[in-house]
């Protein structure tokens, strides 16, 4: 018996669900489709949320800040308002609502744990408002769709974002002999630099990874390859305008990185990027540490050789074909179930709670509602209660995302936050239903008879569930 | 043991802890205690710490001067705020380091506030802190107040935490019926152990709210334990004043009174230990030197550190002061620094870890180019 498996790949079976007869083809027929969205409430558009941000952004530097800079107080009454106008205190936990509704509540949910992997890949960590108004489009949005396509269109589609662009600051390289640049050069003698950040994570986080050996040289050489591409300053959004290739500040000249020459040729310029970014893609390191960091996230945090090696098989025969690639991470994750365990991270752990137990989680579209004048307690509640266990998704504290490891994720701190979120006896903050908690073992678990023979003795089934839900056995998988 | 009294800390800001439970202290030595306070946002040190009389000072900021600051030196005066701080320079505990900053120019609050935990030259390329770093080749174990380890403290073994929340765990009878599913998970189940045999001084604390302000209690009565932790950071947002700066009664006035009161309120629960403590401010940048057009200030370059303890020499405002005429500042706009601050932190680790400076800065800031200034600030 492997029902464990639907807790290593997914989020788990809910009471209401038959265990499918075919777990690996459960899985299978799942991830060569976009992630798929149910929530019944207000799912924000990624272009309305961009302008959103620029307006409030606006509102608050070009008004508030000159309306009332001797009046310090009434500044930030006006911002509190503002701040509500915009809904800044309103979308991260709608924004999670949405993402966890979907995981739970559509058809894919092994979908969505490949989606919520490649947002943390290609992560967008706290930075100015981004967390409230974009990061959740961007996933919905740039990351879902791309999961049927090829790695190259993922990584084109996550580089090219408006909001990785921000999130990186690409928009701040200007080539020294550009057009701009030399503009600048003879009017302010001031010699134009580039911003190396978005280059050195493309290459670090996103593709090859260190272990290919690039250069200092290949990040700047990079970093100028890509100067021109940035996010529009806009007069009414500010820098929320939309991301365009910018030839001006396009550094010209033929550019090595990692031994290769991208030549520039004329009108050309705006597709060097999709050459590299195809290189990129394509490179065997890149395979080798994706496959490898698909296995860890799977599977187990040192992941067997064999199963890393028959994702980098499923990439090269499959030129890098995501469904491919998912399909072969999801056929070792099968076949090593029950024999290498992970420990879950505080999010999945919480949704596959939700979905065990048939929890009160997300709030449904009706709490969510806002009027964006009040404050909004059941957005705040979502959000609140992810950050209390160290995972708001879209909250990563650096551009390399959540940790992956459990040493990364075990502290006294954050353990004590599983175990009180559910100690039910004392305040069922989940709504978590404790009545059928037999049926819940044998449909999640390989080993209902341990740990039936841990929990029987326990007088009410509320501390049998905090027993079960704080175990090893839910935890680590 | 019950702990059902911790209480919930979110919010802007926060308090970090490392503790010592295998430095071994035996004999006479001294427990030192070392408190960093970062100040997020970029901390105006022009607003802290202004210019008794520059006529470049005064006609560039016209609307934001800070009246009835209180001289500290011939050249320079203390804000109003800074009221603890003032009583703590009075007896010799305070001093000021000014004109300096970490060796970053380049203005964005993502990548300083990077570097200026990090201690690197290159944004995100560091994934460890100075202070990490400084705790590991010191051999303490550490204790961080967090969820997530702030970059600063990364880089240091085993690293415990606390950070209070109001979700409480069940009893302990629970507890270790939950721990025995572990039996095969030995990490997890000494983490286990480790909550189950927290000081009670460690479970009931955090009632006084979620400021760090009043964190500042609880971290002073964990320094002053000689069992206790020897390093604890302060995390503090909102220094970004680019409206309403104020002089004296503005924004950034309102964040310097948070950062007294951490002061205060350090000294008050360290009590004796107070004597074997040295504080310090961190920022990412200063600000620039002209008001802006919303009566605040705009992401600059040199700023100053506020330092306090038992453990300062002297109190004065240490610096190589570059002057404020256009062609003195950095880029016509900023203040510019003079010193690299890691080089003061680099003497604080030094100092309070009693470890040789030039090891430090091999260590710890990989030899670069760093000046000791641990006899000129601190008692060493």
């Amino acid at each position: 018996m492997k029902n464990s498996f639907f807790r290593k790949i997914a989020f788990g079976l809910h009471p209401d669900n038959d265990v499918p007869n075919d777990p690996q083809g459960w899985a299978i027929n799942q991830v060569s489709k976009i992630p798929d969205y149910t929530w019944k409430g207000l799912i924000p558009n990624g272009s309305d949320q961009l302008k959103n941000y620029g307006s409030f952004i606006f509102n608050d530097r070009k008004i508030l800040r000159k309306k009332y800079k001797n009046d310090p107080k009434q500044y930030k009454h006006e911002k509190k308002i503002s701040k509500r106008k915009y809904g800044v205190d309103y979308f991260e936990g709608l924004e999670i609502a949405i993402r966890h509704d979907a995981a739970l509540n559509g058809q894919l949910p092994v979908c969505h744990r490949f989606l919520h992997f490649w947002g943390n890949h290609f992560a967008i960590s706290k930075k100015d408002h981004m967390h409230t108004f974009t990061t959740g489009p961007y996933h919905r949005e740039t990351i879902g769709p791309a999961l049927t396509g090829n790695f190259f269109d993922l990584l084109k589609a996550s580089t090219l974002s408006w909001s990785m662009i921000h999130h990186l600051d690409n928009s701040q390289s200007i080539g020294p002999h550009s057009i701009r640049g030399q503009e600048l050069l003879q009017r302010r003698g001031k010699v134009s630099t580039i911003n190396e950040n978005h280059a050195r994570e493309l290459l670090e986080l996103h593709s090859v990874s260190p272990s290919c050996g690039y250069t200092q040289k290949d990040v700047i050489n990079t970093s100028y390859l890509m100067t021109g591409w940035e996010h529009r300053y806009s007069k009414k959004y500010l820098e929320c305008g939309p991301v365009k290739f910018n030839s001006k500040n396009h550094e010209p000249g033929a550019i090595n990185i990692l031994g290769k020459e991208y030549k520039q040729t004329g009108v050309s310029q705006a597709k060097m990027i999709y050459e590299l970014l195809e290189d990129l893609a394509n490179h065997p390191s890149t395979r080798e540490f994706i496959s490898w960091k698909l296995c860890r996230h799977f599977i187990s945090d040192v992941p067997p050789k064999d199963a890393v090696k028959a994702v980098i098989k499923a990439w090269n025969e499959s030129k890098g074909h995501l469904p491919s690639i998912h399909q072969a991470v999801i056929e070792q994750t099968w076949k090593y179930t029950n024999l290498e365990k992970k420990f879950l991270m505080p999010e999945t752990w919480l949704l596959q709670i939700a979905n065990l137990c048939d929890a009160k989680w997300p709030l449904s579209a009706s709490d969510m509602e806002f009027d964006f004048k009040s404050i909004s307690y059941h957005a705040e509640k979502m959000f609140k209660l992810t950050k209390e266990l160290g995972h708001a998704p879209f909250r990563a504290e650096q551009p390399n995302g959540f940790p992956d490891t459990e040493a990364e994720w075990l502290s006294p701190e954050l353990l004590i936050r599983r175990f009180g979120l559910v100690n039910i006896e004392k305040r069922n903050r989940l709504k978590i239903k404790t009545n059928n908690i037999k049926q819940i073992i044998v449909k999640n678990f390989d080993n209902s008879k341990e740990i039936f023979e841990k929990i029987n003795f326990l007088p009410n089934d509320k501390l049998k569930m905090s027993l079960l839900l704080s175990s090893s056995w839910m935890l680590k998988v | 043991m019950n702990i059902s009294r911790r209480h919930l800390l979110i919010g802007s800001s926060a308090l970090f802890l490392l503790g010592n439970s295998n430095f071994s202290l035996a004999g006479n030595k001294r427990k030192k205690n070392l408190v960093i306070i970062m100040l997020r946002g970029g901390m105006d040190g022009l607003t802290a710490v202004p210019l008794k009389d520059d006529r470049y000072f005064k006609n560039s900021r016209p609307d934001i001067i800070v009246d009835n600051s209180k001289s500290i030196s011939s050249d320079f005066s203390l804000h109003p705020k800074l009221k603890s701080f003032y009583n703590l320079w009075k007896n010799n505990e305070a001093a000021v380091v000014h004109a300096t900053n970490i060796p970053y120019t380049g203005r964005s609050h993502f990548d300083g506030q990077n570097l200026m935990q990090s201690g690197g030259r290159v944004p995100y390329e560091i994934k460890t802190g100075w202070l990490g770093r400084g705790v590991e080749l010191a051999g303490l174990e550490s204790l961080s107040m967090s969820l997530p380890m702030p970059l600063l403290l990364r880089g240091s073994q085993n690293p415990d935490n606390y950070f209070p929340t109001k979700w409480s765990l069940p009893n302990d009878k629970i507890v270790n019926l939950i721990k025995s599913t572990y039996d095969n998970e030995i990490d997890i189940a000494n983490t286990i152990e480790r909550i189950r045999n927290r000081p009670i001084s460690m479970m009931r604390r955090a009632s006084g709210g979620r400021k760090a302000e009043k964190l500042a209690k609880v971290a002073g009565e964990q320094l002053s334990r000689r069992d206790g932790p020897r390093v604890a950071v302060f995390d503090v947002n909102g220094f970004d004043t680019h409206s309403a700066q104020g002089g004296s009664n503005g924004l950034h006035g309102t964040k310097l009174v948070q950062v007294d009161k951490i002061i205060s309120n350090l000294k008050n629960s360290l009590g004796e230990s107070f004597k074997d403590t040295l504080i310090l401010t961190l920022t990412e940048f200063g600000r620039t030197l002209n008001q802006n057009g919303g009566n605040g200030t705009d992401h600059g370059y040199g700023s100053a550190i506020l330092m306090a303890g038992g453990l300062i020499k002297t109190a004065q405002v240490h610096t190589d002061w570059p002057g404020l005429k256009n062609n003195n500042l950095f880029e016509g706009r900023d203040l510019n620094s003079t010193i690299d601050s890691r080089s003061i932190y680099c003497s604080a680790i030094s100092t309070c870890f009693d470890l040789d400076f030039e090891l430090v800065k091999r260590k710890v800031f990989w030899n670069e180019k760093l000046d000791d200034y641990s006899s000129k600030l601190f008692k060493v």
